[in-house]
Parts: C-alpha cells; structure tokens; sequence
C-alpha cells in the first residue's frame, strides 16, 4: 500500500484558532485505515450476505446507523452499497468474487478528520442540512449529506464527538471551510497524522 | 428552499440533489423511424401548471435517482421514491 500523505498539512496546523478562551470545538486528521466499498446490483441486500458473514456481520444493516464488529465498520450507504471500515480488499476479494459483488479499495480516497467539543452539533448545523440534535441524530447514527457542495459521509461517536469522512481531492478545501466557520466557537487543532 | 424526503437518507435540502428533468418522458422504441417523435423526445417538454413528476439525482447523499412529485406552481413537493423501484 502507498504511503499517503495527509491532504491537510497546510490547513491543520496545531493550535488555537479563533475566540480566546473558548475552546468549543477539537479537531484531528484520524489516522488512515482501510476503506473498502462494496456494491452490486438487484438482490444486493441476499448476494452480500457471504461477503459480510466471515466479517461477523449478520446483514447489510440500514441507511442511519453504523455496524460494528471489533474494528470493523458497515455503513450501507444505498441500496446496493456499503463502505467497510476497517478491513482491507484483500480480505472481502475472494467472497466478493464469488458472491458476483463488486469491492474497490477506497482507503486513499477519503481523508477522515474528527470532531469533539460542546459546539460541534452547532457548527454542524451550520454546515449541512443533517438534523444533527440528539433527539434525531443519536450515537450509531450516520448520514451522507453535502457539506460545502461536498458528498461526506458524517458519523456521530459520542454526544459531542463526529467523525466525517471527505473525498480526499476535496478536503483541503471543506477543511479550510469548516476552520472559517467555527472560529466563533474558538477551535483548537491538535497533531493528527501526517 | 425544497425539502426532498430521499426514500434512503431522509429529509435534505435541495442543494444536495440535481435536477434530472421531465419523469414522464418515455424513450421511443430503438426501431422508431419517425424523426418528430425522435425530437419530440429529445428536445420537446410540456411545461405543466401544478402537479408533475421529475427526476433527480441525490448527488450529495445516497447517489440515487429518485422520482418526485412536485408541483410547479407553489413548489409544494409530494411523494419521492426511488426511480429504479418505479415500473
């Protein structure tokens, strides 16, 4: 596997950003893990079932909330999609050849940055049309949704924690938009990967 | 601003889908030898007052062709489903 190179050296620069003394919102570059999609045709959701099987997976889950097995994680993100997180191509290569389903390593392809903080669901509200409240965006809970005019694949952790996943061609500049936008909050930008 | 209740993501805004044009339009027959049906298809649209059905394409979500009701007059927006699920 290549070395990849964060897209976001010059745009996460460690340190404090914004209103003094308010440190509302933490951002941090997630190291890079595996990322595979996995998509087919009609009968997706019966086809993928050998695929998903040795994972510990038990079905391909539902459009709102994340699968978790040990490291690994199952968004379906349509009909006859899902992301797998975690788990290398070379691990679904020959179930999905034989299950007539598509896997494409995806894991250079996305930049995946973090978000902790009492002020992250208010500058996400700010940003993309996702009810990101407790009540409708719960923990488990994810969305594709645009943010900038950008695809990105949101995830809620914890409470006040998100992780988004950007198209990694992309991020440098949603990155560079999202640092603007929550400059009110106060924003601190901690060492990620680099 | 549109809502559009995609049947795989839920509630968004309009910003994140493409308009993809007329539902109702119907691709002639491969051996159609009628030019003006031809044009018809290709550049001829109705333009109806009230209700209508058209494509768009959640380019930002779920990357799914959905099929939407909506009504040109007031922009009132009705049922959406997915275009590949609509015979």
């Amino acid at each position: 596997m290549p070395d990849i190179r964060s897209a976001l050296l010059k745009i996460l620069t460690p340190g404090h950003y914004g209103v003094s003394g308010r440190n509302a919102i933490t951002v941090r570059e997630e190291e890079n893990r595996p990322l595979v999609q996995v998509a087919g045709w009609a009968g997706f959701e019966k086809a993928v079932l050998p695929v998903l099987a040795p994972l510990g997976l038990q079905s391909a889950g539902d459009y709102r909330h994340v699968q978790r097995q040990g490291d690994i994680s199952c968004y379906r993100i349509a009909p006859d999609r899902l992301l797998l997180r975690g788990i290398g191509l070379t691990a679904v290569m020959q179930a999905s050849e034989e299950a007539g389903i598509m896997a494409l390593d995806l894991g250079h392809a996305r930049t995946v940055v973090r978000l902790d903080g009492e002020a992250t669901a208010d500058l996400l509200a700010r940003l993309t049309s996702v009810d990101v409240r407790d009540v409708s965006f719960p923990v488990g809970a994810f969305a594709q949704c645009g943010i900038h005019h950008v695809g990105v694949l949101l995830e809620r952790l914890d409470r006040q924690s998100f992780r988004l996943m950007i198209p990694y061609t992309w991020s440098a500049s949603l990155v560079s938009y999202l640092m603007d936008t929550a400059l009110p909050f106060g924003i601190s930008v901690e060492e990620g990967m680099d | 601003m549109i809502r559009i209740n995609c049947p795989v993501c839920g509630l968004r805004d309009e910003t994140e889908f493409t308009y993809g044009g007329d539902a109702n339009v119907k691709r002639p027959a491969m051996d159609e030898k009628d030019p003006k049906v031809w044009m018809d298809y290709v550049f001829n649209r109705s333009n109806p007052r009230g209700d209508h059905q058209e494509y768009w394409h959640h380019t930002q979500g779920c990357r799914q062709w959905v099929i939407l009701e909506r009504n040109t007059l007031d922009h009132t927006v009705g049922q959406c489903r997915l275009a590949k699920e609509v015979k």
